[in-house]
Formats: C-alpha cells, structure tokens, sequence
C-alpha cells in the first residue's frame, strides 16, 4: 500500500440477501475504530458494487469489515470486496466471504486486513 | 385453555416418541416436494448434509473418494449450482425482479449414496434437482419485507469497530429476521407456488462405478394458489418408476382459516402401495399448537398414504393426529 495515496475500497453484493455493513479503519496507535463506511446491498448490487474512499492511511494501518446478512435459510451467499489505489487493485487484497445461511437465513461475517 | 391443554398432550406424544424434532416429514407426505430429492429416492435421511459453494472442493472430495475405490458410500451433497458458474451474480434486485434469475437461484442438486438394502454389498447412487419457478409465499421476493428487515438489522451493527463477538451479531440477526418473517408469514401463508423435483437412482456392484445398474427415477410437482382471503387449493404429485413398477401418488386438498387453524378437505392416492385402498378421501379441522406441533382431527377414510409413523391421541372422543409438520408440506424458504 502506498502511504500517499488514498485507498479505495469496493464492495459488491452477489447474492439474493438483504445485507447492512460497516467499514472501519485503524491507524497505527489508535485505540479505536473509526468508521468510514456504511452500506447496504441496495448501494453494492451493481456489477461494480460501491466504492468507498479512504486516507491516505499510514503503512501499518488496518481496515476492518462487519457483513450482516439475512436470506432464506440454507442458500448461498457470496460478498466481494476489493482494495484499490490509483486505480490499480492492491495485489493479494481481494477478500471473497462466501458461505450458506443459517436455518434461519442469518450469515454475520467480520474481520480486518492490513492493506 | 384447551390450546395449552392440547400443546401439552402433543409435547408428551412428542417425547413419546423421541424423534419428533429430526424427522423430514417425508413418511408423513410422500407426493410432497423433498428438500433433497436424491435423499428421499434412496429413502434416507443423512444426518449432515455438506452445502459447499465451491465447485473445486465438490469436484476434489469426488475425485478422491473415485480415485480410492469406486463409488463413495455415504454421499450426502446438496448444491446451488448457480454459485458454481463464474460470473454469475444474483443480487437481491435480481431475484426480486427476473423469473429466470428467481428460478434459478431456488434450483438445487442433491447427490446421495448408501449401502443397497438387504443383504448386500451394492452401492445406490441418486443424483436428484429441485426448482421454485414461483413462490409468492418467499418473503425475500417482497420488497416491504426485504426493506423491513434491512432495517431491522441497522441495529445489530457495531458501533465501535469489528469488535464485538459474532455470537451477540448472530442473536441479534435471528432475532430481527425470525420476528418481521414470522408477521410476514402469517399474512402470507396461502400464496400461490409452483416447484417441480426429480430425482433418478442406479445401483452399484459392490463399488464399482463401472457395473452399474439402474434403479428407475421419480418426479414430484406441487402447485398452490389462494382460496379466497383466507383458504388455499394445494396439489401435489408423485410419479415413481422401480424397475418394471410404477405409479402416480397425489393429494390434493382445500382449506379455509389461517395459518395455524384450518378446516380442511383432502384427497389422496397412492399408486405405489398397492395394500388396501390406495385412494382415501377426509374432511376435518387441523391446528398448530406450538411452532412444530400439528393436531388434525375429522371424518373421511383412514389417513394419507405412508402415514405409519404418526402419533394419535384420543381427547373428548376425538381421534387427534400429532405431528411435527402439517399435513401437507408446503414450499421449503
């Protein structure tokens, strides 16, 4: 990651459930999260999903991501979400969550990366 | 009074009979479209099922499991192969507004394997698919409920970063989406649906994939559309080949009330079971007394076809039959 130039980050929802996310980032030293982002499926259902753009952050910086998902029980979901700067995607930052619903349609996917 | 004095009695048949919480319902309704059809042809019920969304690791536990001996015993798949096509997205719009991509994500395959019945050391194999072409009983179709739920889900976010435990987003979510599709449920319980399922079957010598034998297929419609404001008119077939027999099984029934109390009336065949009479007819009053517990009472011949395995309690000289499904199944979602 490149510590001057912003950070595009793109969410896309291929999948047939209702979904809310948030996305947060943490600089080194932080003792929190600061949230930066707040969608929903009906944002990031288009073939290019939804493009959230933050920093520059400093090297050591960290992005986190909360999915809430809610469908039919037991089918299919599938989110994408990339790292992008310049224009150029961050190589090896592509995060796919996939998986299948609970029994009662919920999937909750969360977790951070260090671009 | 009596609602809790009956969810009593069914709750102490239930624990009767000890496996009220695992059966499929398949031996209660036999024309009625099986989750997994591939299951039910074989006639078993796994215990897991593996729901992968990857092709690759399907094709690779395959190719392992062909490459060690042959036919793998204790199959149990159930995939959305529209997961496995790259490139294809079914976002939530879609499905809300275009048949194809709708019938498409609600098709399923299943792939099932056992040990043949009886004395024998044959593999059966079935490979079945199911599809919902139609369903306005899906809430997911509905936009005021897909709206209610993103809303209703605003509320279990974080609000100070990915911190908090997936258990405490998990219970919130259930909560949120059992609730607002519980109302919606109710108020939507008689849709029209239109789902079809088949499911074909070939034996195995020992396991070997290269002597192989086939077993025969079957073929199951159901079809519902609404009766009045608070009725429903279901059909449902079954169309069975094994080897030199076959037959057509259907129920077709009319009911008028609500989702949980319903005077009913039914017909049913049975063109598989060639014992008794395969056509029986009634007439009654069916009520839900807990979530998973189902009461039917009335007149007409003896009960469906295949109904063996159900519970009866006699209450004020009435014969009441307990279940954990209704009598007839309606759409899975």
């Amino acid at each position: 990651m490149d510590p001057t130039l912003p950070l595009d980050v793109s969410v896309q929802i291929d999948s047939p459930q209702v979904v809310v996310y948030r996305l947060w980032f943490q600089r080194p030293g932080d003792t929190g999260w600061t949230l930066f982002a707040n969608g929903t499926d009906e944002d990031s259902s288009n073939a290019s999903g939804h493009t959230f753009t933050v920093g520059p952050l400093p090297a050591g910086s960290k992005l986190g991501y909360q999915f809430i998902l809610s469908g039919n029980p037991a089918t299919v979901y599938r989110v994408a979400m990339g790292l992008a700067q310049g224009g150029a995607p961050l190589p090896g930052q592509a995060q796919l969550l996939e998986g299948v619903t609970d029994d009662t349609g919920v999937a909750v996917r969360q977790g951070q990366v260090t671009p | 009074m009596i609602r809790r004095a009956l969810a009593v009695v069914a709750l102490l048949l239930a624990a009767a009979t000890g496996r009220a919480g695992a059966q499929q319902g398949d031996s209660l309704k036999p024309w009625a479209i099986p989750p997994s059809p591939a299951f039910t042809f074989l006639g078993t019920t796994p215990g897991q099922v593996e729901r992968p969304t990857a092709a690759r690791s399907v094709a690779l536990g395959l190719a392992q499991d062909l490459a060690s001996g042959g036919i793998p015993r204790g199959l149990a798949l159930d995939v959305a192969p529209w997961s496995f096509v790259p490139g294809l997205r079914i976002p939530l719009r879609r499905y809300q507004t275009d048949p194809a991509a709708y019938a498409l994500a609600n098709t399923q395959l299943s792939i099932g394997s056992i040990q043949a019945k009886g004395d024998t050391a044959d593999t059966d194999l079935a490979l079945g698919v199911r599809t919902t072409l139609y369903d306005r009983g899906d809430p997911m179709t509905d936009t005021a409920y897909t709206n209610a739920v993103r809303k209703g889900l605003a509320q279990c976010q974080s609000t100070s970063g990915p911190t908090d435990p997936d258990s405490v987003i998990v219970a919130c979510a259930r909560r949120v989406t059992t609730e607002i599709r519980t109302r919606w449920r109710d108020d939507h319980w008689n849709a029209a649906s239109l789902a079809f399922a088949a499911a074909a079957g070939w034996s195995f010598a020992g396991r070997s994939a290269s002597d192989a034998s086939w077993l025969g297929w079957s073929g199951w419609a159901t079809a519902s559309a609404p009766l009045f404001k608070g009725g429903q008119l279901l059909g449902q077939l079954r169309y069975d080949v094994r080897g030199g027999d076959h037959g057509l099984s259907y129920g077709g029934r009319a009911y008028l009330g609500t989702a949980s109390t319903n005077v009913f009336a039914e017909v049913t065949h049975d063109g598989v079971d060639t014992t008794g009479n395969p056509t029986s007819w009634a007439g009654g009053l069916e009520l839900r007394v807990l979530q998973s517990f189902w009461l039917s009472t009335g007149v007409g011949t003896v009960a469906p076809p295949g109904a063996g395995a159900k519970t009866v309690a006699v209450i004020a000289n009435l014969r009441w039959d307990v279940s954990t499904l209704p009598r007839f199944g309606r759409l899975i979602p």
